[in-house]
C-alpha cells in the first residue's frame, strides 16, 4: 500500500489492517510522521510533531496487539491536539508569545483518556492564539490544505487542517463560537462540537466558560463516533461535566433515517451573507436527507437574529478576565487584535453580559421547542468557503462568520459539521447537523447516512 | 441609543476597569467600542427581561466531587 493510501484510510480500517496483520502501527506512524515532514512547511499545522515518542508509542502499541491486550478501536492510532491541551512533558504554547516555553507537569484529562485508549500522539497543532481568533506572528498562519494561499479556520486550524491532510486519523480541538466546526467546513472534514459537559474541559486553557466545548475533528462521521465514545464522559475534576452515560456512538450508524424528523433552520438558508452556492449546496443535502426518508419542514426560531450580539458580549468580558492579569503584565506579547479584544472586554457594561445570558434562555426555549417538532436541524455551517485569512472576532465579518454555529455555543446542543459540497472557488462547504441536548447518537446518525450517499468525504486535496 | 463613543470617553472606561490605556489605543479603540456597543443595543431592544439567566453555580457539594468515590 503507498504511503498517500495507508494515510487516507479510516480510524476504522486501520484497526482491521491492524488486527489482520496486513499494516502495523509503526508503519501507519512511519508513514503519516513523513507526510508532515513533506507537507507541513506549506501548511502549518503543527506547532510540535513528536517523532520520537510517537514512534514509541507505536511500537508500544504493536507490542500489545501482537500479545491480545487489545484497547479497543483507537489502539495505535496516530492523531494530534490542539496546542492548548496540556500534555505532561510536552510544551503547550496555546500558539501565544505568553506560553512559549511553557511545560505543564500533567496532561488534561481527555488526553489521558487518549493516552489509555492506546493513540499515538503525533504533536500539538497550530491554533489562534489562545483560540480568539487572530493568528499570532510568532507562530503564523495555518493553511489550508485545499488552497495553502488560504486559511484554514479559526481557531483549531491546524486541527482540521492536518486531518484534511492525512496528517493524523483524528484531531482534538475547542469550540466557543465555532472553532471546531468552522474550519472542519472550511478544510472538508467532519468536526463535532459535542453538547456542553459532555467532553471534559480540565486541563484545556479556557476562552470562554460557559461557551467553551472540547469536540472532534476526522475525515468520516464513524470515526468521529469512535474519537468520541473515548474521549466522553464525566470527570472529577471539571465541575460541568455531565453524568449522563456515554452511549455506545458507533451502534447508530446503520444508515437508516427513515421517518426521523429534519428541521430545516430556514434564517440560516438565506441572508446577504451567504455566497453563492452555499444555500444551493445545503438544499440539495436536505434533499438527499429526504430521499433516504426523512421528513423535512421548516424551522423558524424568532430571536435567532440577536443570536450575534449575545455571542460577543458573552465572549468578551468572559475572555477578558480569564486573561486579565497577562492583560495587565504583559500586554505587548499578545497579537495585537487579540489585545484589542481582550482591552474591549474590560470596556462593556456588566448589564450586558448579563442581558445575554438572558437571551440564552430564550433561544434555548425556542430551540427545546422546535426539538419537539423534529428529531435534528440542519443549516450551513459558514456563510461562504475557506477566507485569505480570519476575521477578527470582535468585528462585522468575524461576527457574520460564526453566525451559524454560535448559537449553538449559547445554547450547548450538540452540532456537527461535514462536507456537503464545493463552493464557487471549488473549495469544501458543510452541513450542520444540530441535536437536542446529549442527541449525539441522532446527529451522528443522520450524519452518517447522509455522508452514506454521497461522495464529499471521499475528496482529498491534491498536495502530493 | 449609546455613543459615539470618543478616544476620551474610552479612556475614562478603561480608567474605570483599572487600565490606563495611551492615547493611541483609545483611539483605536473608540470605533471598535462604539460598534460593540451598537451590538448591544441591539440586543437591548429585544426584550428579555422575564428570562432567568442559566446559572453555573450549583450550590452545595460539586456533584462531580463525588463521582470518583
Amino acid at each position: 500500500m503507498e504511503p498517500r493510501e495507508i494515510c487516507y484510510l479510516s480510524i476504522a480500517e486501520l484497526g482491521r489492517l491492524y488486527r489482520s496483520g496486513e499494516l502495523s502501527p509503526v508503519e501507519a506512524t512511519r508513514a503519516v510522521l513523513e507526510r508532515i515532514h513533506h507537507l507541513d512547511s506549506k501548511l502549518n499545522a503543527f506547532i510540535t510533531v513528536l517523532d520520537e515518542q510517537a514512534i514509541a508509542q507505536a511500537r508500544q502499541a504493536e507490542a500489545e496487539l501482537r500479545a491480545g491486550q487489545d484497547r479497543g478501536p483507537l489502539h495505535g492510532v496516530p492523531i494530534s491536539l490542539k496546542d492548548l491541551i496540556d500534555t505532561a512533558g510536552i510544551r503547550t504554547t496555546a500558539a501565544s508569545r505568553i506560553w512559549r516555553d511553557r511545560v505543564p507537569d500533567q496532561s488534561a484529562t481527555i488526553a489521558r483518556r487518549l493516552e489509555q485508549a492506546g493513540t499515538v500522539l503525533l504533536g500539538k497543532c497550530n491554533l489562534l492564539e489562545f483560540a480568539y481568533g487572530i493568528v499570532h506572528p510568532d507562530y503564523g498562519q495555518c493553511n489550508n490544505p485545499w488552497d495553502p494561499e488560504r486559511t484554514a479556520g479559526g481557531s483549531s486550524s491546524g486541527s482540521a487542517s492536518s486531518v484534511a491532510a492525512g496528517m493524523g486519523w483524528g484531531s482534538i480541538g475547542t469550540d466557543t463560537g465555532g472553532s471546531i466546526r468552522i474550519p472542519a467546513s472550511y478544510c472538508g472534514v467532519v468536526g463535532l462540537k459535542p453538547t456542553y459537559g459532555r467532553v471534559s474541559r480540565q486541563g484545556i486553557f479556557p476562552l470562554s466558560w460557559s461557551l467553551d466545548h472540547v469536540g472532534t475533528l476526522a475525515r468520516t462521521v464513524e470515526d468521529t463516533a469512535i474519537l468520541l465514545e473515548a474521549i466522553a464522559g464525566q470527570d472529577p475534576l471539571d465541575a460541568t461535566s455531565s453524568n449522563t452515560p456515554v452511549p455506545a456512538y458507533r451502534t447508530v450508524l446503520t444508515g437508516d433515517v427513515l421517518g426521523l424528523r429534519l428541521g430545516v433552520l430556514e434564517q440560516h438558508m438565506t441572508g446577504a451573507d451567504l455566497h453563492p452556492g452555499v444555500a444551493e449546496a445545503a438544499w440539495a443535502a436536505v434533499a438527499e436527507l429526504e430521499k433516504a426518508g426523512m421528513l423535512a419542514k421548516n424551522i423558524h426560531l424568532p430571536s435567532l437574529e440577536q443570536a450575534d450580539s449575545a455571542l460577543l458580549l458573552a465572549i468578551l468580558p468572559e475572555g477578558t478576565l480569564v486573561h486579565e492579569a497577562w492583560l495587565r503584565e504583559r500586554p505587548q506579547d499578545y497579537a495585537e487584535k487579540t489585545r484589542q479584544q481582550l482591552e474591549m472586554g474590560a470596556l462593556l457594561p456588566a448589564v450586558d453580559y448579563l442581558r445575554a445570558q438572558q437571551y440564552r434562555s430564550r433561544l434555548m426555549g425556542e430551540l427545546q421547542a422546535a426539538f419537539q417538532e423534529v428529531d435534528v436541524l440542519v443549516n450551513p455551517t459558514v456563510a461562504w468557503e475557506a477566507l485569505k485569512e480570519d476575521p477578527t472576532v470582535a468585528a462585522g465579518e468575524g461576527s457574520t462568520e460564526a453566525r451559524r454555529t454560535g448559537p449553538f455555543n449559547l445554547t450547548g446542543l450538540p452540532a456537527l459539521s461535514l462536507p456537503c459540497g464545493v463552493g464557487k472557488d471549488g473549495l469544501p462547504l458543510g452541513l450542520q447537523v444540530i441535536g437536542a441536548p446529549f442527541a449525539e447518537p441522532m446527529i451522528l446518525r443522520v450524519a452518517f447516512a447522509y455522508e452514506q450517499c454521497t461522495s464529499w468525504h471521499e475528496r482529498h486535496p491534491a498536495l502530493d | 441609543m449609546r455613543g459615539p463613543i470618543s478616544e476620551e470617553m474610552v479612556a475614562v472606561l478603561a480608567r474605570a476597569a483599572g487600565f490606563d490605556l495611551a492615547s493611541d489605543r483609545c483611539k483605536l479603540l473608540a470605533p471598535q467600542l462604539d460598534w460593540l456597543l451598537g451590538e448591544a443595543e441591539h440586543l437591548a431592544s429585544f426584550d428579555v427581561s422575564n428570562e432567568e439567566p442559566p446559572c453555573f453555580f450549583r450550590p452545595g457539594p460539586m456533584p462531580t466531587m463525588d463521582a470518583g468515590k
